[in-house]
């Protein structure tokens, strides 16, 4: 062989030997994650409440999670949660696109219509946070208990309107405990609910029960029953839906669950499903909740998926 | 409350608090400048930026943003017909024609100073209401709610005068607009064409961008005109102008007064939103004035109301949002946010409990708004010169920030295409002499009406009586009549007076 042949055939090894190593850079990325920012998408305008957990959590994700890397708060609004849901289902499953699916409202929309993509196909991360709402009621009204309640006719009923969540709430609560509802609808949001019941507009109104506690303490409204198993640490003197006997009343929550893109590989959603739960055990994020009176409990993500089958089922028998 | 008051109020005079009051007041007033890119989405975007600051400070950041943007929004209005968001509309109808003939800095020292002396009115007012601001809020429900919006649509034909067959018809088209998307009523989808992006229907500031200024830049573009003003010479430039603008405030005092009260007591009712404010205050400007006919071309009257109102309405739309976590606005919605994200829950115990908080807010936007206004009253003498410029570098320029804003309001593409869609409607609008300002305010208020007319029919158990029973409702009514017919019974009294 002549010289320059020689130097041919080196360059050519070279450059196929360089892309080679190319392709193992993706492996290597992969075995090493994070190695860049994380995006978590939030389907909602910023300063709602999933905003805001977001904003308040995202810190202790950098601390918890390998090699430091941001976890980056995006907000995608639109169609009651859904456009931002449909972004997180066309990321690359590669674990740095996750976010909220807003249930139970994403399934009661389903039932519905179809959306053009299956949110159940998704990879479930985590469970932060079940809120638990409560039934509210006028702090002037003469309805002291959920008996007083079943007796008048009608109960009018403040709420969002019909495929929101919130309306859910108040069609199994109608359902479950037997009330003779008269629906207001067009109130836009748990804020105007409660200002709406304070000034007389209606009967009784179904909202988060942290949120709104700040109402009963001030004297303005009072929770005639919880939608939990159990009675809730900061309204001991208010029974719970089961305590009560309506256990299947406790299918009114939301949830704040995260989800990766479908394929997301379970060792990805492992590595932040353990910076969740770590980061919800950090003492100062837990100082955080409790000023903020946010309630955050740690699930994984498997197990609370399926918690959440059996209480679409109570959805889908009240619609 | 006197302590809580003093507290605040001394705790602004700390060099770390007037540093960040004087930063949220340059971003809020630079970002308030250009349209699109105003409230809402510099809120947004500042919003994680004060994690890390104590609660107070960001209080103070916040209110410096919020404080300064009606007059930044402003500067955009009355130079180059862009509103910053919905609250400057009216702002547009009488500061644009004035630098169309060359007297951008008066419209700019009007509105400087409308916007400054209606902030410190506003609070004012506030002080004095302040116990009452509970009742006030509980005796508004639908059926005033209803009324309010009804006075709201009534004025915008008024406002839109010339011609009322066509201001009914782009009012009535606007109507239309709003009621695509999802239902608040009854949750139905209408008019989505299956889409996700109708859902929300047509949404305001992608909207306000592309039928007012992408409209307005694209008739510059067609018009013989190389300037915005109609003769580049003409423009008077310098101090000049500013100071005949703020001597013009004095002198119509009482309509600023007026247009304060205005603003506070509509900031504060919840549920109407800022964009009405100035509307209402231009409009009972328009109808109580000796010579409307002035009014659109150019009348100070035209641009202190609209300023004043929605400078004092800040301070008031505080209470509803910090007081029971209602936001008055669609930036108060993002305010709640930080509060929550701060470790404060809105709401009566807010109230009960830190109500120096409450007034840091209050204090903070007002000073801001002062803040802005002087600066804005230093910067004019250079801002003026758009006008002078030629339009062949505005076009493009301005053009692409409306595109910006666009998109920047919530990272949509579709947002920006939509904006494109109705620059070219509007323009087809103003091309065939339609009114565009009722189209506008026909959307902003048009689903409102819908849902508390209904609200108020669900509620009642006596039908449409509900509307005439209750004494503020009524109230109302009766003074939407007294406005529409108030030139009428001033032509009567000045043809007995003339006899």
């Amino acid at each position: 062989m002549t010289g320059s042949q020689h130097k041919k055939i080196i360059a050519a090894f070279t450059i196929l030997f360089s892309f080679f190593m190319l392709t193992l850079i993706p492996a290597c990325m992969a075995a090493d994650y994070p190695s860049k920012n994380i995006v978590w998408i939030v389907a909602s305008a910023p300063g709602g409440g999933f905003d805001t957990y977001a904003r308040a959590i995202s810190p202790y994700l950098t601390k918890y999670l390998p090699n430091n890397v941001n976890v980056i708060v995006k907000n995608v609004s639109g169609a009651g949660g859904l456009t931002g849901a449909s972004q997180i289902f066309a990321a690359k499953p590669d674990g740095y696109t996750f976010g909220y699916l807003y249930y139970p409202g994403i399934a009661i929309i389903q039932m519905e219509k179809d959306i053009g993509f299956d949110p159940s196909k998704m990879v479930p991360i985590a469970q932060i946070a079940a809120d638990a709402q409560g039934l509210f009621v006028p702090a002037k009204s003469d309805l002291k208990t959920l008996a007083d309640l079943q007796k008048k006719d009608p109960v009018k009923i403040l709420t969002q309107p019909k495929g929101v969540t919130m309306y859910s709430f108040n069609l199994i609560a109608e359902n479950v405990f037997g009330l003779k509802a008269k629906y207001i609808t067009g109130y836009k949001g748990s804020a105007v609910v409660a200002t709406g019941l304070m000034r007389g507009d209606g009967d009784m109104g179904i909202l988060p029960v942290s949120n709104f506690y700040n109402y009963v303490e001030s004297g303005d409204l009072r929770i005639l029953v919880t939608f939990t198993d159990k009675r809730e640490s900061l309204t001991p003197d208010v029974p719970s839906a089961t305590e009560l006997g309506y256990p299947k009343a406790t299918a009114c929550k939301s949830w704040k669950i995260l989800f990766g893109p479908p394929g997301l590989p379970a060792d990805i959603a492992n590595t932040l499903q353990e910076a969740f739960k770590n980061a919800l055990d950090d003492p100062d994020l837990k100082a955080w909740g409790e000023k903020s009176n946010s309630s955050m409990e740690f699930i994984d993500g498997q197990t609370a998926w399926k918690q959440l089958q059996e209480v679409f089922k109570v959805y889908q028998q009240y619609r | 409350m006197t302590e809580a008051f003093l507290y605040a109020l001394a705790k602004i005079f700390f060099w770390k608090n007037l540093i960040y009051i004087f930063a949220g007041t340059l971003i809020g007033l630079f970002f308030g400048a250009l349209p699109g890119l105003s409230s809402v989405v510099s809120l947004s975007i500042f919003l994680p930026l004060t994690y890390g600051m104590d609660p107070l400070s960001a209080m103070f950041f916040y209110s410096g943003l919020m404080g300064a943007n009606p007059f930044g929004g402003s500067i955009s209005a009355i130079l180059i017909n862009t509103p910053g968001t919905a609250q400057n509309i009216a702002t547009i109808f009488d500061g644009y024609p004035m630098t169309q003939k060359g007297e951008a800095g008066r419209a700019l020292g009007i509105s400087a100073t409308a916007s400054g002396l209606g902030a410190i009115f506003g609070i004012l007012v506030l002080i004095i209401i302040m116990p009452l601001v509970r009742k006030i809020i509980m005796s508004f429900g639908p059926p005033e709610f209803f009324m309010l919006v009804l006075f709201g649509l009534c004025m915008v034909v008024v406002a839109a005068r010339g011609n009322l067959v066509k201001g009914l018809f782009t009012g009535c088209l606007g109507l239309l607009l709003s009621f695509i998307g999802r239902s608040s009523l009854t949750g139905t989808l209408r008019f989505d064409f299956n889409t996700f992006y109708l859902w929300d229907g047509i949404v305001l500031i992608p909207f306000v961008i592309g039928i007012l200024a992408i409209a307005e830049l694209i008739s510059l573009g067609t018009k013989q005109q190389t300037t915005i003003a109609y003769s580049a010479k003409d423009v008077a430039t310098g101090y000049k102008g500013l100071w005949k603008g703020m001597k013009d405030v004095f002198q119509h005092k009482i309509c600023l007064l007026r247009s304060a009260c205005i603003g506070t007591l509509v900031g504060i009712i919840p549920g109407i939103g800022g964009a009405v404010a100035n509307v209402v205050s231009y409009t009972v400007a328009f109808q109580s004035s000796s010579h409307p006919e002035t009014f659109g071309k150019g009348d100070p009257e035209g641009v202190i109301a609209p300023e004043a109102a929605n400078n004092a309405k800040d301070g008031g739309s505080m209470l509803p949002t910090l007081g029971f976590g209602i936001p008055g606005s669609a930036e108060m919605a993002v305010l709640l946010g930080a509060f929550i994200l701060h470790g404060l829950t809105p709401g009566p115990v807010l109230i009960k409990e830190h109500l120096d908080i409450v007034w840091a807010l209050i204090l903070g936007m007002t000073f801001s708004g002062i803040l802005a206004s002087c600066l804005g009253i230093l910067v004019s003498k250079y801002v003026i010169k758009i006008s002078q410029i030629n339009v062949s570098y505005i076009i493009p320029l301005v053009g692409a920030i409306c595109l910006v804003g666009a998109f920047a309001y919530r990272d949509n593409v579709l947002d920006v295409l939509l904006a494109v869609i109705f620059g070219f409607i509007g323009f087809g609008m103003k091309t065939f002499g339609f009114p565009i300002i009722p189209l506008v305010m026909g959307h902003v208020l048009g689903q409102m009406a819908e849902v508390y007319f209904n609200q108020s029919l669900m509620i009642s158990e006596i039908g449409y009586g509900i509307f005439f029973t209750r004494k503020i409702s009524l109230g109302l009514f009766i003074g939407t009549v007294v406005v529409l017919l108030l030139p009428f019974f001033k032509k009567r009294f000045q043809k007995k007076a003339a006899k």
